[in-house]
């Protein structure tokens, strides 16, 4: 029995770690800023990720 | 706005006296909008795919974290821990998501939590079984109570304290504490039935 619930323990403990250390998508931080770019007026925060208003190019 | 507000109440302090404070005049907008993106997407994202074990859902909450930011920025400089309260705004985007939607917050797809987990030296067969057992236990800790399960996801996240997840649950340490033990003790008795 206890060995049993000790295996769970570890099952717990591995489910809770790969689910704390999933890895987000690739460009994650890019696609933030873009999206915050196209909300915001910021000219300064929209030349930072290279977003160009439509109409603009 | 109004719940936004109410996100705010005890985060504010009236002196920049914490190393964690920012500098948010309007010419370091920017600056520090990018900044406060690199250094805490991936600790949002994680609490969010905590959630709702989804990577669109949760890549789609750590935006509008981001988002509220942005609208309330002039406020940032008076956010006494600036890391805490990003994790307590996606926290409650999730969770808001999850109450709208009436649906159980994770999904069953064995492929996009193996996409997620953390690379390593295991063959890929290994990893898809992993995978399948990691969507298994999940699914026996989402039976949980929902304080036991919320303060027992929070402490996945490897970047979060006890103390600061009782500050994100609004709750003491040693309530925290008793969660996880609680839910932890109780794990076991749901796979039992399980089984």
């Amino acid at each position: 029995m206890d060995n049993f619930d000790n295996q769970i323990e570890e099952k717990i403990d591995a489910a809770l770690g790969n689910l704390g250390a999933a890895m987000p998508p690739l460009g994650l931080e890019q696609r933030v800023l873009l999206r915050i770019a196209k909300k915001n007026a910021s000219p300064a925060l929209q030349s930072h990720v290279g977003f160009l208003p439509s109409g603009s190019r | 706005m109004g719940s936004f507000q109410g996100q705010l109440a005890g985060w504010m302090t009236p002196a920049l006296t914490s190393a964690k404070t920012l500098d948010t005049s309007e010419a370091d907008t920017s600056e520090t909008i990018t900044a406060l993106v690199a250094e805490y997407s991936t600790t949002l994202y994680r609490v969010a795919y905590s959630v709702t074990r989804n990577t669109a859902e949760s890549e789609d909450a750590v935006q509008e974290a981001f988002l509220r930011v942005l609208k309330h920025r002039e406020q940032l400089a008076e956010i006494r821990d600036i890391r805490v309260w990003l994790v307590r705004i996606v926290w409650n985007i999730v969770l808001d998501k999850k109450r709208r939607s009436k649906t159980r917050p994770e999904n069953d797809d064995v492929a996009d939590h193996a996409r997620t987990l953390p690379t390593n030296d295991r063959r890929a067969d290994d990893t898809a079984i992993s995978s399948q057992e990691c969507a298994r236990i999940l699914g026996l800790i989402d039976r949980l109570p929902a304080k036991e399960r919320q303060a027992l996801l929070l402490s996945a996240v490897e970047e979060l304290s006890t103390v600061e997840i009782a500050i994100i649950l609004q709750t003491t340490e040693s309530s925290v504490r008793s969660r996880i033990f609680r839910a932890r003790a109780s794990s076991p008795c749901c796979w039992q039935r399980k089984e």
